[in-house]
């Protein structure tokens, strides 16, 4: 047994090389996406949380403004606590643009976060309070070197610091947005004014519990204590970071899913080959007595063989192509961690599927007769004839399902898309053969031998499930990219032209800032996090907190914006709030429901005033006017939003410049969601650089395939050529056969990657995602083409009339 | 072999046929290849089935030989019911007491001559040291001894067919089909693979059955059944 499987492996190496690489690639790939989510999930939390690293409660002040003196006495006796760490945060003037200071006491700088230095050293931090680190970003902006000295400004205070090491984008420096600078708290007091005498101020206590300890306890503790009762006592990875990262890993999921149905599809695929040369060794096996066990022994150690071989090499790809794409997409230096698990069950899978693909043609051969076999002429089952009708049927029944039922749409959306690809791979033969059945009519040679080849040879029914299946999710997944970076493209063209300005005063005078050159409108608002509690969900959401907050945003609107304008300045004490229709669609919210709202620790009954709709936001924004919060949770205005009606830059410096006395803080809305911007890019990014592997992949699996195929057909040319077929004529037949395996897949997949649209959008419902149908129709077309006609070009590009000879026998 | 016809009441039937039938559906139209075909074959007789092309003979040795399912009718070959016979029983057989040899493309290409023709007797599990001499002998015999290490891509045509005939022979079988062996070979070639057959079945008793197109082939029979349109229209004996 092991004999004849050796030698059917070495019979054919350039076909049993493909075999491994091709389960290899796919094993790569079932890792990478097993190992995707995690990591992206890694990549976000790991930007939310530079701040605060391994720390699990954060003491901060109710405004910007205050700051904390002499506070860590009492803490120090509290029980529970591993470390405290105290940090003064400001952000100051260098040039024209702001840069965020973090102070820490001597010795404590890594204290949440490590420092990779890249050049310098960490010691000047110890031996001089005016000794700096920054990042390599900012020393390249700023054309900064070791030594060089930092001149700073706060209000009117200037202050001279020097750079004594540059560090790389990790730990505290990953969320480099706006650009940071570690210092020590001594040396960056010095730009405040005022200090209480020998007092080391901070703003921000970071704490570290031990382990075991009850998080939420200590945390109430530490609140009942005097001096912290007045300041928010939070824990550092909080819910909005989890739903951040969960709702920007969930794209990377679905497009997980559909590219690891495609691999075992591939794989599935690579042992259908040949199929019918594999039925004729069994049939010669079975005449000279083979049983039924020694037959299904030699293939099946060929296939473990292989499938070893390709798992071996698969799992060390694995960790090349997973860390390669990460790497190049999300962050170059976040240290993804490489599961062992992940990668044995990756492997496991791909070991498997290779494993059972290759008992297929084994079971179909077991049906028929030896004389079947030998002329690979079995009779499909009744079962298999029944299936198709059977799937398509069942594809109508839960597509219905997921449309007429609401409340069912989300669940049955994942029959759907299951149902549908399987459809899809087992109907799409069918579709090709009945098309070729009415080729079969014409008069043209080529074409007439194109329709019989089709109709009647198996290796048509592979390449086009293939193609068409890789060809859908190609189409997919470069759409999603497409999508997501044009309603990217959106969100920014939509935010570029406001500024915030924060640490104002309630009663701050617009008119001051109206009189800029530049400025459009100013509106003051709170712009906040808070959460929201309802039936079935608990979620932290935007809090836009004016009366304005309709002119600032584009909104969609569900109830008439002329009513949500009236709510919003003649609230009559309901306390309205304005949702995302995602709530609607998710969760069921409807105007004139109760909900209760957290906001700086205080909770209020709200009442749901109206529907909006916004596409980027994910429904997790709240809309409500600015006295309504000052009346139910004592939070004041703080932030002024300016509308830019010219250079945003040029208009943010002109009012730092105006308000330098007033220390607010001036950045425009870009700068200050950057790091959200740069993680959800790489996101996208990593969903682009997932089309193109794909769509390679499949093309270059569907072409191997065609050609493998073809060899087995070798017989049928040279008959043709004996029958005085002409070279050219049996070319055109080739190239036509091409075509309409292109033009099937083509016209399936473009029709089937509608409904598939819905599903994935529905399923995403799974997610706590709600989105508007979205479709690109002209992304899909160019994919669709650039594929089909890439695999209708293979017998030009090959030049396959040039191998065309009478063969002897 | 004349002698033991003579008195055929001694010698055994190894193969009976008893009204097969065989039809083929494609869409809507059915055709039936055999029509109802009694066939017996005696202990060491050598039987030829001859017809025109589409008469169906090809395909009443494939139900013979159990390669193919009758649509109606029982087999019965060397006292076994081969429609009720389980896989496993059949292969035994066939790793034993039948072989079938195919016009051409009978042996693994990726096998050698000695692996191809020891194949049978490999699967039976047999010890190499067992039946070693025994190759050597059908080889030398078939006069394949000095092609035991080229593979099959690298023998002639007839070399080829004598490969498998050596392969059918090599497990000492009762009966040996042959699906028009001379078919694919030179008038030459196939007089003397017909020479081979007729001396396997004279010498060593092994009954032979075998479809040819050939009527000069059929001579070397020692009955010839005719068939036509699925029927047997004459059986001709030496």
């Amino acid at each position: 047994m092991f004999k004849l499987a050796f030698r059917n492996i070495a019979s054919k190496p350039l076909r049993s090389a493909v075999t491994v690489l091709a389960i290899a690639v796919a094993v790569a790939m079932i890792f990478a996406m097993l190992s995707f989510s995690p990591a992206v999930y890694e990549y976000i939390f790991s930007t939310q949380t530079a701040a605060s690293g391994g720390s699990d409660i954060v003491i901060s002040t109710s405004s910007s403004s205050d700051r904390i003196t002499d506070v860590t006495k009492e803490l120090n006796g509290l029980e529970g606590i591993d470390y405290i760490c105290p940090s003064l945060t400001l952000y100051a003037l260098l040039g024209n643009e702001y840069v965020q200071l973090r102070g820490f006491e001597v010795g404590k700088s890594e204290m949440l976060q490590s420092i990779d230095v890249r050049q310098g050293s960490l010691s000047g931090l110890s031996e001089h309070e005016d000794d700096i680190v920054i990042s390599s970003a900012t020393a390249e902006k700023y054309d900064l070197h070791i030594g060089d000295r930092v001149e700073l400004t706060l209000g009117r205070q200037n202050v001279s610091f020097y750079v004594c090491a540059i560090a790389d984008k990790s730990g505290y420096f990953l969320n480099d947005a706006p650009n940071l600078i570690l210092g020590r708290i001594e040396g960056i007091e010095r730009l405040l004014t005022a200090l209480p005498i020998g007092d080391k101020i901070c703003n921000e206590i970071y704490i570290k519990a031990k382990a075991g300890v009850d998080i939420d306890g200590l945390m109430e503790r530490i609140s009942s204590m005097q001096p912290y009762s007045s300041m928010l006592v939070q824990r550092t990875g909080g819910s909005y970071i989890k739903e951040q990262a969960d709702s920007l890993s969930a794209p990377v999921v679905l497009a997980g899913v559909a590219v690891f149905a495609l691999a075992i599809a591939v794989v599935v695929l690579l042992f259908m080959m040949s199929e019918g040369e594999k039925l004729s060794f069994i049939s010669k096996l079975s005449v000279i007595g083979a049983t039924k066990g020694q037959i299904a022994g030699v293939f099946l150690i060929e296939s473990i063989l292989l499938a070893m071989a390709g798992a071996v090499i698969g799992s060390a790809l694995a960790v090349g192509v997973f860390v390669g794409i990460l790497k190049l997409t999300l962050s170059s230096t976040i240290a993804f961690g490489i599961s062992a698990w992940r990668l044995f069950l990756a492997a496991a899978i791909g070991f498997f599927s290779a494993v059972v693909s290759s008992a297929l043609p084994i079971f179909r051969a077991f049906r028929g007769t030896i004389r079947q076999n030998q002329l690979n002429m079995q009779r499909r089952s009744r079962l298999s004839r029944a299936l198709c009708p059977i799937l398509l049927a069942l594809c109508a029944v839960s597509v219905a399902l997921e449309f007429a039922v609401p409340s069912l749409t989300a669940a049955v959306s994942v029959v759907s898309l299951v149902l549908l690809l399987v459809t899809l791979g087992v109907c799409v033969a069918s579709v090709l053969r009945l098309s070729a059945r009415g080729l079969q009519r014409s008069a043209n040679p080529s074409v007439k031998v194109a329709a019989i080849n089709i109709r009647r040879e198996g290796r048509f029914s592979r390449s086009v499930t293939a193609l068409t299946v890789g060809m859908t999710v190609s189409m997919l997944l470069f759409m999603a990219w497409s999508l997501t970076q044009s309603v990217f493209g959106d969100y920014v063209a939509d935010f570029s032209d406001l500024i915030f300005v924060t640490n104002v005063r309630s009663d701050v005078d617009l008119s001051r800032f109206d009189s800029i050159e530049g400025v459009d409108t100013a509106t003051k608002i709170v712009w906040k996090q808070g959460s929201l509690k309802g039936e079935g969900f608990d979620k932290t959401m935007n809090i836009l907190g004016s009366r304005d907050a309709l002119g600032l945003v584009d909104f969609g609107y569900v109830t008439p914006k002329q009513e949500v304008q009236r709510l919003l300045n003649d609230d009559g004490g309901q306390g309205y709030v304005f949702l995302d229709n995602a709530l609607s669609v998710l969760y069921g919210v409807k105007t004139g429901d109760r909900l209760t709202l957290t906001l700086d620790g205080v909770e209020s009954e709200v009442t749901v005033g109206g529907i909006l709709q916004h596409r980027l936001f994910s429904g997790n924004y709240i809309v409500m006017s600015d006295e309504v919060i000052a009346k139910r949770f004592g939070t004041m205005v703080d932030t002024v939003v300016i509308k830019a009606d010219k250079d945003v830059d040029g208009v943010a410096n002109e009012l730092r410049a105006k308000f330098a006395a007033n220390n607010y803080y001036v950045v425009d809305v870009l700068t200050a969601y950057k790091w959200e911007m740069e993680s959800t890019s790489a996101v996208f990014d990593l969903i682009g650089t997932l089309a193109v592997v794909v769509a390679l992949f499949i093309f270059v699996i569907t072409v191997f395939a065609s050609q493998a195929g073809r060899t087995s057909a070798e017989k049928n040319r040279t008959a043709l050529l004996n029958a005085g077929m002409s070279k050219r004529a049996l070319w055109g037949a080739e190239i036509t056969e091409h075509c309409l395996v292109a033009a099937v897949s083509l016209v399936l997949s473009f029709a089937l990657s509608v409904l598939l649209t819905a599903c994935l959008i529905h399923a995403l419902r799974l997610f706590g995602l709600y989105f508007e149908f979205m479709y690109e129709a002209w992304v899909v077309a160019v994919v669709g083409l650039i594929m089909g006609g890439l695999y209708a070009a293979v017998p030009l590009a090959f030049n396959f009339k040039k191998s065309y000879s009478i063969k002897k026998r | 072999m004349s002698d033991r016809l003579n008195d055929s009441d001694k010698v055994k039937t190894v193969l009976k046929a008893q009204g097969i039938k065989k039809s083929f559906a494609s869409g809507e139209v059915v055709a039936e290849v055999l029509k109802g075909i009694d066939f017996e074959l005696l202990e060491g007789e050598f039987v030829a089935i001859v017809g025109e092309s589409g008469s169906g003979k090809s395909t009443l040795l494939y139900i013979l030989a159990g390669i193919d399912k009758p649509t109606e009718g029982s087999v019965s070959l060397l006292g076994q019911d081969i429609s009720s016979a389980s896989d496993d029983v059949l292969a035994a057989m066939r790793r034993r007491d039948f072989s079938f040899v195919y016009q051409f493309d009978n042996l693994v290409p990726n096998l050698t001559v000695y692996e191809n023709v020891t194949l049978p007797l490999m699967l039976d599990k047999r010890k190499e040291a067992d039946y070693k001499e025994h190759v050597h002998e059908v080889l030398t015999y078939l006069g394949l001894a000095d092609r035991l290490n080229s593979y099959p891509r690298q023998l002639s045509g007839g070399e080829q067919q004598r490969a498998a005939i050596a392969r059918a022979l090599v497990t000492n079988p009762k009966i040996i089909f042959l699906d028009e062996p001379t078919g694919s070979l030179d008038k030459e070639r196939g007089r003397q693979v017909m020479e081979l057959l007729a001396d396997i079945n004279r010498t060593r008793g092994v009954a032979l059955v075998m479809v040819t197109h050939s009527e000069a082939h059929a001579e070397y029979a020692s009955r010839t059944v005719r068939v036509s349109d699925g029927a047997i229209v004459e059986t001709l004996r030496e």
